[in-house]
Formats: structure tokens, C-alpha cells, sequence
């Protein structure tokens, strides 16, 4: 279930990624079995540990690999609100951003 | 008058219990209007004489017709081939199955079981489980690549966990009413008539199939099930969404993904760790993609409905 | 009279849950021994081992066709248990929702498809009754057989709005379930209950309305209620039970007298967090253990249970509770009645030995001082029981029908209480660990033992209650219930053992089929008769 855009939130995410935030975005999870530890992983943390989340799920503020992913394309991209809809992640994102939990 | 026989080998009774469930025709209706003789079924009290062993000796000789032989149930060879875990009426059900099934008219197997092995035939398949013509995809199952009823046709593989109950009475009355000529079968023996379209054809989830909005957990009132919960809709033949379960939905309608029970395959990957209910990828993208469509198709398609997706697809639909 | 004993082979009894054979010692035309036999070995709880951990949920509900929601009542609470889920309130209600919708099925199904044709057996010719008996009951042509296979399909159209089809859906999951349903599946919902009581319950089988019915809660209320009015006499519970009484049923069948239940229904707000030791306090229908011959009941914990292999096809020890067992099936199976004879475990409770479970067991439980105040409390059973000197196969189905009206009631509270704006889910983290999930399948205790360990199965087990009723003697030699409650039992005609099938049918069976009977010294067959 997605929530409402929040303008703070994503001001604090773009701050952070244009910050140069190191985050995990390799290796990219396989297969089914590594993204679900991954997101078992993000259930752990503080559902408001926002800079965790970025680091754990490999947040970029660009396309990334070779064949230039990006949330856009991404099965959980809600385009209208600029959501993230991955339970585990229910962040703001950005057309052109990427995160390793990518998949369509 | 229409003689019919069931018989159940490996079997939960699921597919009887299914056909109970029928209605246009009932079973009573079956036996009122459409003159179905029911000689036996284990768990109808039908009109019998007092000897079933007898009944069964006396339609294997040929005295009395067996114009539709029906067979819910795993074949099972267990122990070493012996068919002794599943004895029934004073021998290995095996047995029984291989000669009614030479002097049937038609031989129909009802459910995945009888029909490829289901459930029983599941790696290990400690029952040495088959089904009556298939093993899972293998052609041949117990009675043989080349067996044919006396009508002339393979067994008449009516697949499902269970089979929907108006699958099987429709191809009894089709036999009934003389018209069991017509089945036209695709290449699993299946009734080209339920089987040609799509588990997903008519799902109340189409739309966001088509949008791309996964239902990412379940419980929720929006998206399709294909995207992270498994569901195999898309690949799976079956009439689910068009003729609907107990006269009201569907597994896919209610939020339940499809197993793909009416393939050789279920249960699918043998139920491996990490397979159940959930969408098996590769690099991001299904590893089995929508019946006849490519990655690159996939890729391109997917691209474009988000780039499309209207306002309202974000938005639940099934709403209270 | 000859007091030589005779031998009947009866095979086979059974069906659905696997085949039933029965082998019975006549003396005088009186059952003086006997020996039940499971027939068909599948094997599931050998495939879901190494599988993932949710394979129950779809494995399960296909081991048997006809308590298909039970098993995955128990397949999900087991899970929930071993990974500490949380279950919202609204997926307890939709999970027990799903599990009365079976058994209201069940009910209607089993007395007309199942049970009630024998009493149109030739046999019972002679019976005042029976000729109304044929015209209401005989196969496929009978009024209210008619009526009540084909009302019998209505309940699980429930099912079906929440689960999606009925049988063998998974919709329950750890965590809650799969729906979220709408306001217009509540109502429908509705309107099938409604439907189910206006054309079944009230006009054909009560002849009275359910709040007329509701106020019997003695022997004599019941049979006052009886008196009452004609409709209440010749419906078709007044037909079942006055004829009962004229063949004879209310005579045999006793059985060890002691009686057990899970107890089942979690009540949606008191098992939201799932443990197996917090579920008997949780359920709504308390279980407990009653003692018949001392009129005690006590309380029921699965820690109890244990699984005699001696006299069945297992390479195992005797005495495992399941979470030790191994499913380890012995490659022979030649059948030694003083040996291993059968595919079902000898289920004993560790201090009590052998005990009987299904619908007659939970209404005596009902009946019972124990457990909490506010779990549901009915003492018309347990007074009947007193009062007509324990159990029979009359008894025994009476209690069966007995529980159409108490789980409709429950059906209409669960459509009341949905809240369908709130989580129908909540997300669970898979874990190792060991679970266990029960309930009450319409025909008795079932129950569901898992072990998780690396993310897959290591050890899933099953006791349904035909293995609690139909089991092969224990180590100590104690008869399983069914064998004990044949013992008694009076066979007019040998060629004809029609009252055998009887007993077997009243612990509800899925034993439905053509019974035979030989004469074990020559061999020769005497007869062959259907049990349904």
C-alpha cells in the first residue's frame, strides 16, 4: 500500500544521494532467493532509518547498468505519485534513480 | 443409457468432491435426464448389484458395456512396480485399470493425478505415482504412448487440483448425447475447448496486469499477482476466469496466485525452498515470461505500459 | 445357536482418506473381535520433506479432497506458529469463515450422499419407516437426497468469495490470508447462508425454525421438541432419529467412551499472536478430554500425543510424538493381523491410551464444566450421552447434525464482524523452528506438525482423525476405537453385515464403499454389500 508523496522525505533522499551517499549497489540480487534476503534484511531496520534503507536496497541517483535501469521502468515505480511501492522500501523516488531491488 | 464407471487409485477425493458441487447439469441431473448409469462410484450409493468384483469381472469380459470409464487418482506401482500400496477389491488397483481400460469405450482421467501424477508423483514420488496416459510431460504414463479407447481416442485428460465440475459433466453429457466424437484434444490429451485459453483470460487483474502494478503482498486491493507472488496465470491453460469456481470467483479473483494446476508441471520447480508463491527471476526480470512472449518483448512492453499507465492504476480498485 | 466363530473380511469399508478394511470375529451373531485396516499409502508427508516451508499450504489441502480447508487451517497456523507471525483479526475470521463453510458442506453432503442411503437398505424393510425412507432418501431419485447433494454445494460458494474456489485453495497463508474482500462478498455471503437455512435447514431438516431448535438443551427438551408439532416429527432429523431408534442404531457402537478435541475457531482477537502453547485458551469451540466411564473432563494438549507403529507398515520405534517421527513406510506390507496390519499409526494420548475424536467427542466436550468462560458451552450432548448409556451410531451422527446450527450462528457473527477496512495481512519473516497448527475437521481432530530448519522442511506431520479412529491396535494392545466400538456390534445376517458398516460410517466417514464379506476357513465369498 503506497502512501501520500511527501515533499520533506523526498528532499532528505535527494539530499542524501547527491551527498555522494555510498550505498550497496552491488552485486545486484540474481535471483529470487537473494531478493528476498535483502528484503528480509530491510525488515529489520527502523521503518524510519530512511539513510539504511538507501544503503541496504543500493540507491543511485542515475541509470544504472549496462542496459541503463532506472525506476521508471521498475515493476514497484508508481509514476504519477513517484513512489516506490516495494512494501520494505514505501519511499519517494525519481524517474531516473535506480536501486538494486530493480526488477520488471 | 449411458454405463459409467469411477474408480479412484491415488486419490484425495478432491475431484469427486468437485463434481458434487455441479449444477446445470447436477449429478442427479446426470442420472435423471442424461440416462448416465452410474455402476459404481466410491462415494455415491448408487443402484449396484450386491457384487462390485463381480460387476468389474463382468464389464472386463465385455458382457456388459463400460461406455465411459472414469479415473480420479494417481495410478500407484508401489511397492517395486507391484501396484500393493493401493490394493482395491482384492488386487492392486492397477490391475483393474489396465483391463477396464481396454474395453472402455471412452477412458477419461479426471484431475492431475490421473492425469499426470499431481501431487503423489512429486519427487520422491514414494508411490511410484503415474499418471493413466502421462508422467508429468513424458507421453506414455501407465497405459502407453499408443493406447487408445475402443472409441478411438487417447485418454481424455481432464486436468486441475481438482477439475472444475462443469469440465467433467460437460464431456460426459458431450459422450452421452453421442457428440463425444467431437472433442477435439490438444496435444496433453486435454479438451482443446477448456484448455486453449488462459488461466488469466477474464481476471478481474488484467488491467493491472496490463499497467504493470504488482500486488506486492497479499491482502491488498490492487495489482496483478504475476509480478512478485508467483501467480502463473499467464502461462496456464485453463478456463478458470471464464466458467467460475463454485459459481463465484476464481483462486486469481480472490488474491490467491494460480499454481498452474491444469499443467503437467504442478506443482511447479517440486516445490523447491524459496519457489512457493513467489515470482522466480533472473536479473530482475521472470524467468517465465507470458505465453508466447520474449525478454526483449517483455523488456519493450513493460517499458511502455509505465510510461502509459493512467492515474487510477496506482490507485486500489476493489475497493469496499 | 452355534457359538463357532466366524471371520468376515471386509474389504474393502473405506474410501476418500484412503481404503478401510475391516476383518470381524462373529460369535452367536454378535461382533466379539475386530481389526480396522487403512489400505492406501501416499506418501505426503515423505514429499514435503526438504521442500519449502510453505509446500504445506499447497500440499495439504490435497491429501484429502473433503477436509481440504482443515488441513489448511492447520498447514497455516502451524507455519504462524514456527514463525512467530502476527494474524490480523479479520484473517482469523476469514480462516475460520472458510473452515465452517467446509463443514456446513460436509454436514448436508455426508448425511444425504453418505450416510443416510443405507437406511433404504432392504435390510430395514420391515421398519415402519421405511418407506418414507425410500422416498425421501434412495440415490439420486429420492426428494431430499436431491435436496441436499445439491444444497450442499451452496456453502462453499463461501469458500469460494474468499478463497476462490473450493476444493483446494491456499488462501490462508502465515501472516492472515490472501483476500481482501469487498462489502458485496460480505453480503453475498450472506445471502447463500440465508438461502442454505431457508431451503435446508428450517423447512427439511429442523421442520422448525433455528431459534426454536436452539432452546433444546437437554434429552428432554429434544424429545419434548420432538412431541411438539408433527413437522418436527416427520422432518427429516425427526425421520432420522425415529427411525434410528426402530432399526436398532441407538444400540450398538459404544466404543472405549473416551473422547478428545483440539478445540477449534481461534477467536479473532485472542490468537493473534500465535503460539502453540496459548491455543487452547484462544479457541472459541474448547477441546479437552472426556473420560465417559468417570464423567471427568480434562484438558487436551497435543504435547500428549504419541504414535504407535507396532502393528503398522513403519520402520519406526513405537511411542514418537510426531515431531520425532520419521515417515519411514516398510517395503512389506503383507498383512499379519497379529503383526503389522495397517497404514495408520496406533494415535494414543500419552496418559489416557486410546481415544475416540469427531463430532460426537466435541459435543461431549461442549458439555464440560473446563475451560474458559466464555468458550462455547452446549449441554445437550453430554445429557443425551448420560442418558441413553454413552455412545451409538445413533448418537454418533446425531451429533454431527447437531452442529449445522451452532457453526451457522458462527458463520453470521464472522459476516458481522469483519472489519473491511483493516489488514487482512501482515507480513511475516520466514524463520527455522518447530510449529503446530489444529483444528477440527467436520469428521474430527486434525492436526498438522512442522519442523523449519535452513528455510525447508525438515520433518511435516500429519494426524487426521480417521488415523485417531481407524488405527490398528497400540503396543499395548489397547483396540483402536473403531475396532473397540464394533465389538457388540449384531450382524443378522452374515451375508449381509450391513450394521459393521454402520459403526464405521457413524465416526463420519469418508468409509464409503462395497463391503465384502468371506468365510475365512473356506475362503468363500458370502457377500459383497455397499456401506453408502
Amino acid at each position: 500500500m503506497s502512501e501520500g508523496d511527501d515533499p520533506a522525505l523526498r528532499k532528505t533522499i535527494t539530499d542524501l544521494l547527491a551527498s555522494g551517499l555510498e550505498t550497496k549497489v552491488e552485486p545486484f540480487p540474481k535471483t529470487e532467493k537473494e531478493f528476498i534476503e535483502i528484503a528480509a534484511e530491510l525488515r529489520t531496520l527502523d521503518p524510519k532509518d530512511i539513510k539504511g534503507k538507501l544503503v541496504l536496497s543500493g540507491f543511485m541517483d542515475h541509470p544504472y547498468g549496462p542496459e541503463s535501469w532506472r525506476c521508471m521502468e521498475c515493476i514497484y515505480y508508481l509514476a504519477h505519485r513517484k513512489w516506490c511501492d516495494l512494501p520494505e522500501l514505501a519511499v519517494p523516488v525519481e524517474p531516473d534513480w535506480y536501486c538494486r531491488l530493480w526488477r520488471m | 443409457m449411458t454405463n459409467l464407471l469411477w474408480l479412484q487409485g491415488g486419490a484425495c477425493s478432491g475431484n469427486t468432491m468437485s463434481f458434487l458441487n455441479a449444477e446445470e447439469p447436477s449429478v442427479c441431473d446426470l442420472v435423471t435426464d442424461f440416462g448416465i448409469n452410474v455402476l459404481w462410484h466410491p462415494s455415491l450409493g448408487m443402484e449396484l448389484g450386491d457384487n462390485l468384483q463381480k460387476m468389474l469381472r463382468t464389464l472386463v469380459s465385455g458382457k456388459l458395456s463400460l461406455d465411459v470409464f472414469v479415473f480420479e487418482g494417481t495410478v500407484i506401482r508401489a511397492p517395486d512396480g507391484t501396484g500393493e500400496w493401493n490394493r482395491f477389491a482384492g488386487r492392486p488397483m492397477k490391475d483393474w485399470v489396465q483391463e477396464l481400460a481396454q474395453v472402455a469405450n471412452y477412458t477419461v482421467a479426471i484431475g492431475d493425478c490421473a492425469s499426470w501424477g499431481g501431487i503423489p508423483a512429486t519427487a520422491p514420488n514414494p508411490t511410484e505415482s503415474v499418471g493413466l496416459q502421462f508422467l508429468k510431460r513424458d507421453h506414455g504414463g501407465f497405459l502407453g504412448k499408443n493406447y487408445r479407447s475402443k472409441a478411438d481416442l487417447p485418454v481424455i485428460n481432464v486436468p486441475g487440483c481438482p477439475a472444475h465440475p462443469d469440465w467433467i459433466t460437460q464431456i460426459i453429457v458431450a459422450i452421452a448425447t453421442g457428440r463425444g466424437a467431437e472433442l477435439s484434444l490438444d496435444d496433453l490429451q486435454r479438451p482443446k475447448t477448456f484448455f486453449s485459453s488462459f488461466t488469466q483470460t477474464g481476471c478481474t487483474r488484467n488491467m493491472h496486469f496490463a499497467y504493470k502494478v504488482s500486488a506486492t503482498e497479499f491482502g491488498q486491493r490492487k495489482g496483478c499477482l504475476f509480478y512478485d507472488l508467483g501467480c502463473r496465470g499467464p502461462m496456464t491453460h485453463s478456463p478458470c476466469n471464464r466458467i467460475l469456481w463454485n459459481r463465484q470467483s476464481s483462486k486469481t479473483r480472490a488474491g490467491m496466485p494460480c499454481l498452474g494446476c491444469t499443467e503437467p508441471e504442478f506443482p511447479f520447480f517440486d516445490l523447491a525452498p524459496g519457489t512457493v508463491f513467489k515470482t522466480q527471476t533472473l536479473m530482475g526480470i521472470p524467468n517465465a515470461l507470458p505465453a508466447g512472449i520474449d525478454r526483449k518483448g517483455y523488456i519493450k512492453l513493460m517499458a511502455t505500459a509505465k510510461a502509459t499507465a493512467p492515474r487510477w492504476a496506482e490507485d486500489d480498485i476493489f475497493v469496499v | 445357536m452355534s457359538t463357532e466363530v466366524q471371520t468376515l473380511d471386509i474389504s474393502p469399508v473405506g474410501r476418500v482418506e484412503g481404503d478401510l478394511d475391516v476383518r470381524v470375529d462373529i460369535q452367536d451373531g454378535v461382533v466379539v473381535n475386530a481389526w480396522t485396516q487403512a489400505a492406501l499409502f501416499r506418501g505426503f508427508e515423505v514429499i514435503l520433506r526438504d521442500k519449502d516451508a510453505q509446500a504445506g499450504l499447497v500440499v495439504t489441502p490435497r491429501a484429502c479432497g473433503i477436509c481440504g480447508a482443515s488441513h489448511l487451517t492447520c498447514a497455516a497456523w502451524a507455519l504462524d506458529t514456527a514463525w512467530q507471525t502476527e494474524v490480523p483479526r479479520n484473517a482469523i475470521l476469514a480462516r475460520n469463515l472458510g473452515q465452517i463453510a467446509e463443514s456446513l458442506q460436509s454436514i448436508s453432503r455426508h448425511h444425504y450422499g453418505l450416510f443416510i442411503v443405507d437406511y433404504t437398505n432392504k435390510n430395514y424393510a420391515k421398519s415402519q419407516f421405511y418407506e418414507e425412507a425410500v422416498r425421501r432418501w434412495a440415490p439420486f431419485t429420492g426428494r431430499n437426497y436431491e435436496i441436499g447433494i445439491t444444497i450442499s454445494g451452496r456453502p462453499v460458494e463461501i469458500y469460494a468469495l474468499f478463497g476462490g474456489q473450493w476444493p483446494h485453495s491456499s488462501y490462508m497463508v502465515p501472516g492472515g490470508v490472501m483476500c481482501a474482500p469487498t462489502l458485496t462478498d460480505v453480503t453475498r455471503a450472506w445471502s447463500i447462508l440465508e438461502q442454505f437455512r431457508r431451503s435446508w435447514v428450517e423447512p427439511v431438516w429442523l421442520g422448525s425454525s433455528m431459534e426454536r431448535y436452539e432452546q433444546i438443551r437437554s434429552y428432554d427438551d429434544f424429545l419434548a421438541w420432538l412431541d411438539e408439532k408433527p413437522e418436527h416429527a416427520n422432518s427429516d432429523l425427526g425421520l432420522f432419529w425415529r427411525m434410528s431408534n426402530d432399526i436398532g442404531l441407538s444400540n450398538y457402537g459404544h466404543g472405549h467412551g473416551r473422547y478428545f478435541s483440539w478445540g477449534y475457531l481461534p477467536h479473532e482477537d485472542k490468537y493473534n499472536k500465535p503460539t502453540i502453547e496459548g491455543r487452547s485458551a484462544a479457541v472459541i469451540m474448547k477441546g479437552g478430554v472426556y473420560d465417559g466411564r468417570t464423567d471427568v473432563h480434562s484438558v487436551m494438549d497435543q504435547a500428549f500425543t504419541r504414535e504407535d507403529t507396532i502393528h503398522a507398515w513403519y520402520d519406526e520405534p513405537g511411542g514418537l510424538h510426531p515431531f520425532e517421527r520419521t515417515t519411514t513406510p516398510t517395503q512389506r506390507t503383507s498383512t499379519d493381523f497379529s503383526g503389522k496390519y495397517s497404514w495408520s499409526t496406533a494415535v494414543t494420548h500419552a496418559d489416557v491410551g486410546r481415544l475416540e475424536t469427531g463430532p460426537l467427542a466435541r459435543q461431549v466436550i461442549a458439555g464440560g464444566d473446563h475451560g474458559e468462560a466464555w468458550q462455547n458451552f452446549d449441554p445437550l450432548l453430554l445429557d443425551m450421552y448420560r442418558k441413553m448409556g454413552g455412545a451409538s451410531v445413533t448418537l454418533r451422527h446425531f451429533a454431527r447434525m447437531h452442529e449445522v446450527v451452532r457453526l451457522y450462528r458462527e458463520a453470521e457473527r464472522i459476516l458481522r464482524e469483519f472489519r473491511l477496512k483493516d489488514l487482512w495481512y501482515v507480513k511475516p519473516t520466514e524463520r527455522d523452528g518447530r510449529g503446530w497448527g489444529a483444528t477440527e475437521a467436520i469428521r474430527g481432530a486434525l492436526g498438522h506438525w512442522i519442523e523449519v530448519q535452513g528455510g525447508k522442511i525438515k520433518n511435516y506431520q500429519i494426524i487426521a482423525p480417521t488415523t485417531w479412529n481407524i488405527g490398528p491396535r497400540a503396543a499395548s494392545g489397547e483396540r483402536g476405537p473403531i475396532e473397540e466400538a464394533l465389538i457388540g456390534t449384531p450382524v443378522a445376517d452374515a451375508r449381509d453385515p450391513v450394521e459393521v458398516g454402520h459403526v464405521c460410517r457413524s465416526y463420519d466417514s469418508c468409509l464409503v464403499c462395497t463391503v465384502h464379506a468371506h468365510d475365512s476357513r473356506t475362503g468363500e465369498e458370502l457377500a459383497r454389500f455397499r456401506t453408502a
